[in-house]
């Protein structure tokens, strides 16, 4: 414990406060494994979103939508695609807050993979108004080939690709339109934010959760140039970048795949801070967990199989390194965390306690810095009245979602049950398997 | 003549024991008449027919509905699928493909026809056989003079005789007319004995 508590206090002592930068060499030196690990964490889960923020504060024109050019005074056709299966009532919402844009320059093409509910009509009651079209597929086919038959009918100059159970607001396109006035930018994501987020306590987390993924960190890695993923969420193509790729492939993780495939073809892609869109979450554990063990499995499928090539160099320094910070930080992160906790419990058992305290207390810190900076930036999100007082338990909300991803990481790198019924079996056996 | 008496008459110029059935002519004014011998206007036959029914000497069977124009009631309205887009009945029918491996989805056009199957445009691989390789999400319209394509097309109509032309709001107000078979019941066939008596 002495030992623990002298790697953290020695540069607050007097003397090193006075000769401070002898302390950072001094803590260099370290070979107390924990100050390793309390560097490690710093510098990749507080820094980037310090400077991020330091960044905002300064040069906050840089995080606005950049000036119109080429699309002042005019509003080029966007087709939003939206892809769904039984979405039931949420597409009515889904195509009304389309319709309810201050963009009006819109098409919807509502690509409905053969639902056996009432979809197809309720979505065919928006048809009088000019502006959607309903395509009912014949067999169910899965996300991507759905929307492949939407890319066949779309017309606009952007493709807006939208999940059914989201919607946008009024200013989404005016805020990310803009980025599109860089002929390199292929897509666009917006910040992402919960819609349903009174649902359950599992909601009120995956808030806060939200805004430090898809509004913060993907921020940092759009001034880093490092954006690894453009939500299937919801995302603003550029019609000639997708139709370039000769639309989506087949088989899992749809939005990781053509974010790569962009990236490799050399396409720009951003992130709009004030483009937003809100969707639904998972409400009970079973369902979240559901859903991040095929968050994780597809993300295995991505980054080590069918873009493995990506981590090589061919595509550049900055692909490799962006490559390499997601294997280490979603494939190996969890192994280490598990290690650490047996390291400690079985080599270092009496300084457990404190340890793991301490870097509770440094976490929820960092947590909660996130979360004034996330509130801060979007201007109210997460909101401190749901969300705040759950930052000290946040670490607690993730400790299922790191028991499923260090389990599924294994599965799928073993090849354990690897088909997924969200593409159909008839479509899985065809498609390659790296 | 009295009304009665008259309604009589025309009772007695229906076939005795068939139904007297439309004969479809499109240059009638009502696109067709009924074949009853003497009996001079189509209209006012019409009329009584009718009266016939409520006064429950004759009955009717449904035959057929058709469609008159919403500007001048004429029966040569021209019904015609359209487009969503731009209303042209410039219409043309495609299937389209969806390959399962690459997930290239396209008009069957797109395709390249070889002796061994189909060609993908998207990544050159050949297509052999539907069902294992490829199948077809459905079959669409392109309209030949705005390019959109769609599912499901419009109905409207093209008046034959003023020339008004109908988008599918416009067909909302066509005007309906059912056309009727007609025979004599059985109070109908005792009218006539008691008449004859």
């Amino acid at each position: 414990m002495n030992e623990y508590l002298h790697w953290f206090l020695t540069p607050l002592d007097n003397f090193y406060l006075y000769f401070g930068l002898t302390a950072i060499p001094q803590l260099m030196q370290s070979s107390n494994l924990i100050f390793w690990v309390v560097t490690f964490i710093f510098v990749r889960y507080q820094l980037p979103v310090l400077m991020l923020y330091v960044g905002y504060l300064f040069r906050r024109k840089k995080f606005e939508p950049p000036p119109l050019k080429e699309y002042a005074g005019r509003e080029p056709l966007v087709t939003f695609m939206i892809a769904g299966r039984n979405p039931g009532y949420s597409i009515v919402t889904c195509i009304e807050s389309v319709l309810n844009s201050d963009y009006k320059n819109v098409e919807i093409i509502f690509a409905d993979d053969y639902s056996t509910d009432n979809s197809v009509e309720l979505a065919r009651t928006f048809e009088r108004t000019g502006k959607v079209r309903v395509i009912a597929n014949a067999n169910h086919s899965g996300k991507p080939a759905n929307l492949n038959v939407a890319l066949m009918f779309a017309k606009g100059e952007f493709i807006f690709v939208l999940d059914a159970d989201s919607q946008i607001y009024k200013d989404t396109l005016h805020n990310m339109l803009p980025y599109f006035e860089d002929p390199a930018v292929g897509g666009v994501s917006p910040s992402i934010l919960v819609r349903n987020t009174r649902a359950s306590w599992l909601t009120r987390f995956q808030e806060f959760e939200y805004v430090m993924t898809y509004t913060l960190n993907q921020l940092w890695r759009d001034r880093l140039n490092m954006i690894m993923i453009l939500s299937g969420m919801g995302t603003m193509f550029r019609a000639s970048a997708m139709r370039s790729l000769g639309g989506y492939d087949m088989g899992l993780g749809d939005d990781t795949d053509i974010t790569i495939r962009l990236r490799k073809a050399k396409w720009k892609l951003r992130t709009s801070l004030r483009g937003q869109i809100s969707t639904d979450v998972p409400v009970t554990l079973g369902h979240l967990m559901r859903q991040r063990s095929r968050w994780t499995r597809n993300m295995v499928k991505m980054r080590l199989r069918k873009h493995r090539d990506l981590g090589s160099g061919r595509y550049g320094f900055t692909n490799a390194f962006a490559f390499w910070e997601q294997v280490l930080n979603r494939v190996v992160h969890p192994y280490v965390i598990v290690g650490l906790a047996l390291y400690m419990h079985f080599f270092r058992g009496a300084d457990t306690p404190v340890v793991v305290g301490g870097l509770y207390v440094f976490g929820t810190i960092i947590l909660m810095t996130k979360f004034l900076i996330g509130h801060d930036m979007t201007r109210g999100e997460p909101s401190f009245k749901t969300a705040f007082w759950l930052v000290p338990f946040y670490m607690l909300y993730r400790l299922p979602l790191l028991a499923v991803q260090i389990f599924q990481v294994a599965r799928e790198l073993l090849m354990i049950k690897p088909w997924h019924p969200y593409v159909p079996k008839r479509i899985w056996d065809q498609i390659p398997h790296h | 003549m009295s009304d009665d008496q008259q309604l009589l008459e025309t009772l007695a110029l229906l076939p005795a024991d068939a139904l007297l059935e439309p004969i479809w002519n499109y240059s009638s004014p009502r696109g067709f008449y009924y074949s009853v011998p003497h009996a001079k206007d189509q209209e006012r036959l019409a009329a009584d027919l009718e009266r016939l029914v409520a006064a429950g000497f004759a009955e009717r069977v449904f035959v057929d509905r058709i469609s008159l124009c919403p500007n001048c009631s004429s029966h040569t309205l021209n019904v015609r699928e359209i487009c969503l887009s731009c209303g042209s009945s410039n219409l043309e029918q495609f299937k389209a493909l969806f390959h399962f491996r690459c997930g290239y989805v396209g008009p069957d056009a797109s395709f390249g026809v070889e002796p061994g199957g189909l060609r993908c445009p998207k990544c050159h691989r050949l297509l052999a056989d539907l069902g294992t390789d490829y199948d077809s999400p459905g079959t669409f319209f392109r309209c030949g003079a705005c390019a959109a394509q769609f599912q499901t097309p419009e109905i409207g109509g093209r008046c034959l005789s003023c020339g008004g032309k109908f988008d599918q709001h416009g067909m909302q107000n066509v005007q309906e007319r059912d056309v009727f078979a007609y025979r004599i019941t059985e109070l109908g066939k005792n009218a006539l004995a008691k008449r004859a008596g």
